[in-house]
């Protein structure tokens, strides 16, 4: 790996997380309405008002409030909840690994299924098994995941009673149960998201297929095992491992709405109940993290492909 | 056919599955290969010669298929082995070398795990036994530090280098036999000659039989001992080289021999026409519409291969035609060319660097590459009415510094006059319609989305709004020789060639004074390069054009340029007369590119210089000469001199063996005198 | 910002043995019709051939016309006119909770309005909604895209950089962000979307663009002088459509999914006008007691968008110039 384009790469991203800072601060500061007199209500008096704007900074230049909250936010603190007696970071790090553990699950569960399946269906291009990894991958990217986990939890929870409806129990806690218990929220995060990889991999790896490498290859004698496996599934792979990147953030949205119909304690839950109670400094921070946690992720990918991929040097 | 040949090929038929139905890419080929014979199939594309080697090696496409027709190596038939049974031939018995080095390499995985695998697959051998042989493999290949070459990847290597892998790969289980489908195509000249040079060693050496698949008469003239010439799908003529390359029997043969550009000075004789699609074969012969021996028997039935002097040929009229003449006896007609004439564009010092890095840190951050000088301070000029040929190996800039005239590329230091004004003062509009380019690739250098007439439309809008603009489109395509038809299609529709041909009309479209055609021929074949070329130089003439002709092939530089500079790695080594240049080269690098040409001749027996090394990389060129490192008469004083180009007359070479003149000289003076 | 495959870039200079036999043949029968219609019907006949493609198509088309029928009923009739052929999607005229039957196909929901005349209204929001904001973030994106491909320098620096902080964002969350600050309606979610979608445009329109500058054809266009806003309307963009078509139709499915998972969160558009997404939240708590509350409206965005990825890859099959060398040879 070249140590040079490493260090592009993470500089890189410090330009992109201010970036996505200022989007969400403006976002937030663009809200219609006096946010003092949204929280206090129409009786608030004008005095009140007035304490409150001082109290909370707002009568600053909006550039003054920015560094304000960014100097805050690099030394850890996301501000105070308004509806809640907590501070927005704690929220956030009670809420934080329920989420990461949905997200984790999920995208095991998904790569395991996927990539066998997208690697089969371009080997065997043309036969049953092609056909149903493509129908079922199209239903995948098709279905929507509030609507396939009310079914999920229909016919497994409710119906034949198989598993329970979601509620996180932490893997640390009791390791059997939280398996159990995040196995249908998993799938239901999972499915889009395997039927993605499946058609990057099995679109790579024909691809691949048609290389003239795996000609050579295949004109040295090796056997076909090898000559896929080797020369093509290698190489099929690394814009699997790109789109896995990309769609992480696919994952993490969906978690969003998947937390709401499992009754799951993470980070989605706690963005919904933000926005519904206009609580602006948990939206901005819960917003914030889950933007960072994506872009951290998407450098550990371009890692692992400059890692994978020998003829990286700087993209 | 004798049954103790090596391999042996039965009536050979390959059919493709299109969406237009069945296709026969190869049909009825027979040829049989003896242990240690240099065979060689030549055609051009479409020809079914790469099908051949590809059906001998079960290697076809998902939609191709061994029609009919037999494969027999040592007694053994290929085409009903099950693919696992043919996996023990393929690489142990039978190699083959592929085309493209870039493309044919495995790129995640080290050049040392893609030989050792294929040793260790049909060899019995430890792992560690199989690397070291791996490493005596691409030594004998002669790369350069093969212990640490072995843990290479691919993309680490250059071309050249990548090629000669292959080559280790196929001989590493010592096969029977070697399959070599255009080995040299996507190498520049001196590295081919390079190449070629190692196969026939290695061949000889080890008594492998070769078939050697090419375009190139002159690779099939050096290399090998029998040649099968393929025309659309067939094999039209087959014999010693010696029989087939000197006495053809076959028109179409002798048509392709007359007309290859040769450094020899003899004017190439067209071949009209072009090869048919072989879904559009017509009954009888195929060559029929093409060949000026066509009678009406021609057209009832697919001649046979048969026996014509010495050697087979599949003609008819083989017995009435009699032996054919296989170099044309046109002389070149020299340019009449004076060197008096006015210079139309000249240029100073130019250089242009490319920037490796691409973003802001990355220039920030040390440790990064240092520019490409692709141009390094060239000064060349171009009278009027001239033809110029510019000529190099990849990586020498030739591109770079024609697009540098155009403003196509911005330039990074130096002087370009044209008409005796700086270009930066010379008005847009003025710039754009009096100099032209005319592109190399056919497939990217029309709007796929634009017919022909939007295209040419444009064009003449752009130079004249007056006009008629459909009459004046109807006659651009007719003066390069296409119907006013073709206005309708869209590129897509159009051959190479005739895509080609709507480049030059929309260049002439706004009535130019010079044309910068960057290698308009190299992706073209034969026959058709030669037509266009004649286009080129007739039109010339008529508008009284000058011409700056960038190319890396030397018969065409030779055939079509009145003066000739040759460039290596970003300067000019050497500009000369084209007749001075050919005949007595003074610079080591030009002597070298010039005996580095494979001539179809058979029976020209040159010397060839063979450069050692590969050019090295424009990021980081060495001090002094550019040339010291792969230079045969370099002296201690090139390795920190810079020769300057200076010249007496019309030509001029940058050597320190003709004068003592360098660079250095030069950059002591000021600045300012160079602006 | 994403590690873009260089795979993809190693060209096939190996012999290709009949090069472009399908197209001369057939421009020697009949030259007679224009070209143009020739290469749209070619176009049209490689996407036919593809049944599924076909299937899509059929889909999004009732679905495109039902929504259609929705908004003009609900715009200027006050809904008389599925009111004359069905029931009302708004009245509470039946019994609540009730089954599938002959009388209400999908059965009725927990206020007691017809599941069927429901889910035939909320095709409006889901079409309105994943059309506009899709052509508008197509419009915008793939101009900021293509500009900044063919200009590079410093045009490009700004525009890819801020195209990489908006995809810094899950998709779907930057879209809360955005209607957590503007309010919950109709125009709200479409201009969310329509936000969120513009990186996406402007990615693939880059990098279309990128590779379309460097062909040879609009070199030829700089040698003759051809104005800017000529090369990049005239050379660059006409041959950086087809991605973007696709693209387009593939967003559209994201964008449906995404518009009713905002309903479905009651962070969309809000009732009493129905959207799928809030009819499938209305039902999730009768689960098992009422379960085609949520069924139907969810199989509703399930077809729709099955239908939009349908037509997306039958256009990309059709469309792709590699898929197409494919299959001629």
């Amino acid at each position: 790996m070249n140590y040079r384009h490493v260090a592009i790469r993470v500089l890189q991203t410090v330009p992109v997380l201010f970036g996505v800072s200022v989007v969400v601060f403006i976002i937030i500061h663009s809200a219609p309405g006096d946010p003092v007199v949204n929280l206090l209500g129409i009786q608030a008096t004008e005095e009140n008002v007035a304490q409150l704007r001082e109290a909370y900074g707002l009568n600053e230049p909006l550039y003054v409030q920015y560094l304000h909250w960014i100097s805050g936010v690099l030394q850890g603190d996301l501000g105070q909840s308004i509806t809640r007696e907590r501070s927005v970071s704690a929220l956030i790090l009670s809420r934080l690994p329920a989420t990461l553990f949905l997200a984790v699950a999920s995208m095991v569960v998904a790569t395991v299924i996927a990539i066998p399946a997208g690697v089969v269906s371009a080997v065997r291009k043309g036969s049953v098994s092609d056909h149903t990894v493509t129908v079922g991958a199209l239903t995948g990217i098709s279905v929507p995941n509030f609507w396939l986990g009310l079914i999920l939890i229909l016919v497994f929870a409710r119906t034949f009673e198989l598993l329970p409806p979601g509620n996180y129990v932490s893997p640390a806690a009791n390791p059997v149960e939280s398996l159990k218990h995040v196995l249908l929220p998993a799938i239901t995060v999972g499915t889009a998201y395997a039927a993605l990889l499946a058609r990057q991999t099995r679109s790579s790896m024909l691809d691949n297929i048609n290389r003239e490498y795996v000609k050579m290859a295949k004109s040295k004698g090796l056997s076909s095992r090898k000559v896929f496996v080797r020369h093509a599934l290698k190489q099929a792979l690394l814009p699997v491992i790109t789109v896995a990147g990309l769609q992480f953030g696919y994952l993490l949205s969906a978690t969003v709405v998947v937390e709401q119909i499992f009754a799951w304690p993470g980070m989605g839950r706690l963005i919904w109940s933000a926005v519904r109670q206009q609580d602006y400094p948990t939206v901005q921070g819960t917003v914030l993290v889950i933007a960072a946690l994506f872009v951290f992720i998407n450098l550990l990918v371009d890692m692992a492909y400059a890692y994978l991929d020998p003829r990286v040097s700087v993209s | 056919m004798s049954d103790h040949s090596l391999l042996s090929v039965e009536g050979l038929t390959t059919e493709f599955a299109t969406q237009h139905g069945r296709i026969t890419a190869v049909k009825d080929v027979s040829f049989d290969l003896e242990p240690g014979e240099r065979l060689g199939i030549v055609g051009e594309s479409g020809s079914g010669k790469s099908v051949t080697a590809r059906s001998v090696m079960g290697l076809l496409d998902e939609n191709g298929r061994v029609a009919s027709g037999s494969v027999t190596l040592g007694g053994r038939e290929l085409t009903d082995m099950s693919e696992s049974e043919l996996g023990d031939v393929r690489g142990s018995e039978i190699a083959m070398i592929f085309q493209d080095p870039m493309s044919s390499l495995t790129p995640v995985l080290t050049v040392g795990t893609q030989i050792v695998e294929t040793i260790l697959e049909h060899r019995d051998v430890s792992e560690t036994d199989a690397r070291e042989r791996a490493i005596e493999l691409l030594d004998r290949v002669r790369i350069p530090d093969p212990e640490s070459v072995v843990d290479a990847y691919p993309h680490e290597l250059s071309g050249g280098q990548r090629q000669r892998v292959l080559i280790a790969i196929a001989i590493s289980t010592d096969p029977d036999i070697l399959v070599a489908d255009e080995p040299t195509t996507a190498l520049d000249v001196t590295i081919q000659a390079q190449i070629l040079d190692l196969l026939v060693e290695l061949v000889d050496d080890r008594g492998m039989g070769l078939i050697q698949i090419t375009h190139d008469l002159g690779v099939v003239a050096e290399t090998c001992d029998n040649v099968a010439v393929m025309y659309a799908g067939r094999i039209v003529e087959r014999g010693p080289v010696s029989e087939v390359f000197v006495t053809p029997r076959h028109p179409y043969t002798a048509g392709l021999l007359r007309s290859t550009p040769r450094i020899a000075d003899v004017e190439p004789d067209l071949l009209a026409g072009t090869v048919p699609d072989p879904g559009e074969r017509p009954t009888g012969c195929n060559f029929a519409s093409r060949c000026s021996h066509a009678t009406d028997d021609c057209r009832t039935g697919d001649p046979p291969l048969e026996r014509a002097g010495n050697h087979e040929a599949a003609c008819v009229r083989t017995a009435q035609l009699g032996p054919l003449e296989p170099v044309p006896n046109v002389q070149r007609h020299e340019s009449d060319h004076s060197a008096s004439t006015s210079t139309l564009i000249d240029s100073n010092d130019v250089r242009k660097e490319f920037s490796s890095a691409d973003s802001l840190l990355d220039r920030l951050l040390p440790g990064g590459d240092p520019p490409v000088k692709a141009v390094d301070g060239v000064d060349v000029s171009l009278a009027e009415g001239e033809t110029l040929g510019l000529v190099g190996e990849s990586g020498s800039g030739k591109t770079t510094l024609g697009r540098l005239l155009l403003e196509l590329t911005d330039r990074s230091d130096g002087e370009i006059r044209f008409d005796g004004r700086p270009l930066t003062e010379v008005p847009e509009d003025e710039l754009r319609s009096r100099i032209q380019f005319v592109f190399q690739d056919p497939n990217s250098s029309l709007n796929p989305r634009q017919t022909v007439g939007t295209i040419l439309q444009y064009a003449v809008q752009k130079h004249d709004e007056g006009v008629d603009v459909d009459s004046r489109v109807r006659e651009l395509l007719r003066e390069v020789g296409l119907d006013p038809e073709t206005r309708h299609d869209y590129p897509h529709q159009l051959s190479g060639g005739q895509k080609q041909r709507v480049g030059v009309a929309r260049a002439l479209a706004v009535d130019p004074d010079v044309i910068v055609a960057d290698e308009p021929t190299s992706a073209l074949d034969v026959s058709v390069q030669g037509q266009l070329l004649e286009l080129l130089e007739e039109i010339k003439l008529e508008r009284g054009l000058s011409m700056l002709f960038i190319s890396h092939d030397l018969s065409v530089i030779r055939h079509i340029s009145d003066r000739v500079a040759v460039m290596y790695l970003g300067r000019l080594v050497e500009v000369a007369a084209t007749e001075e240049l050919f005949e007595s080269p003074r610079h080591p690098y030009t002597e070298a590119l010039l005996s580095a040409v494979p001539d179809p001749d058979p029976r020209v027996d040159s010397e060839r210089i063979i450069l050692e090394g590969e050019i090295p990389d424009p990021k980081r060129p060495p001090d002094g000469c550019n040339f010291v490192t792969r230079c045969p008469e370099a002296m201690p004083e090139c390795e920190h001199d810079d020769p300057k180009l200076v010249g007496d007359g019309e030509d001029s070479v940058a050597c320190l063996l003709h004068n003592d003149a360098t660079r250095a000289d030069d950059r002591r003076r000021p600045k300012a005198d160079r602006e | 910002m994403n590690g873009e495959s260089p795979s993809n870039s190693a060209s096939d200079t190996s012999e290709s043995v009949i090069d472009g036999t399908s197209d001369t043949s057939e421009s020697v029968i009949d030259r007679s019709s224009s070209a143009r219609v020739r290469q749209l019907r070619r176009t049209w006949r490689g996407f036919r051939a593809n049944s599924l493609a076909s299937a899509g198509l059929v889909v999004v088309s009732v679905v495109v016309v039902v929504g259609v029928f929705s908004y003009v009923d609900e715009a200027l009739f006050d809904s008389a006119l599925i009111k004359a052929v069905y029931y009302s999607p708004f009245e509470p005229r039946f019994v609540p909770l009730e089954g599938p039957s002959p009388a209400h196909p999908f059965g009725t929901d927990t206020l007691g309005r017809d599941v069927l005349a429901r889910t035939i209204y909320g095709a409006k929001v889901s079409i309105q909604v994943a059309v506009t904001a899709v052509v508008v973030a197509a419009t915008i994106g793939s101009a900021l895209g293509v500009v900044a491909g063919y200009a590079g320098g410093v045009v490009e620096t700004i525009v890819m950089r801020v195209v990489d902080v908006m995809l810094g964002f899950p998709a779907l969350v930057l879209a809360i962000g955005l209607v957590a600050a503007l309010g919950f309606s109709l125009t709200n979610v479409i201009i969310a979307l329509g936000i969120v979608y513009v990186p996406q445009f402007a990615r693939i329109a880059r990098s279309t663009a990128l590779s379309v500058s460097s062909e040879e054809y609009v070199d030829a266009a700089r040698a003759l002088g051809y104005s800017t806003p000529h090369i990049v309307f005239r050379e660059v963009l006409p041959n950086c459509i087809s991605p973007l078509l696709v693209q387009a139709s593939l967003l559209m499915a994201f964008a449906i999914i995404a518009e009713a998972s905002l309903s479905f969160l009651g962070l969309g558009v809000q009732p009493p006008t129905p959207t799928w997404g809030q009819m499938v939240s209305d039902g999730s708590g009768y689960l098992t007691s009422a379960p085609w509350i949520s069924l139907f409206p969810g199989g509703a965005i399930f077809v729709t968008v099955l239908g939009f990825n349908l037509v997306g890859d039958g256009l990309r099959d059709a469309l792709d110039p590699r898929e197409s060398t494919e299959r001629r040879f």
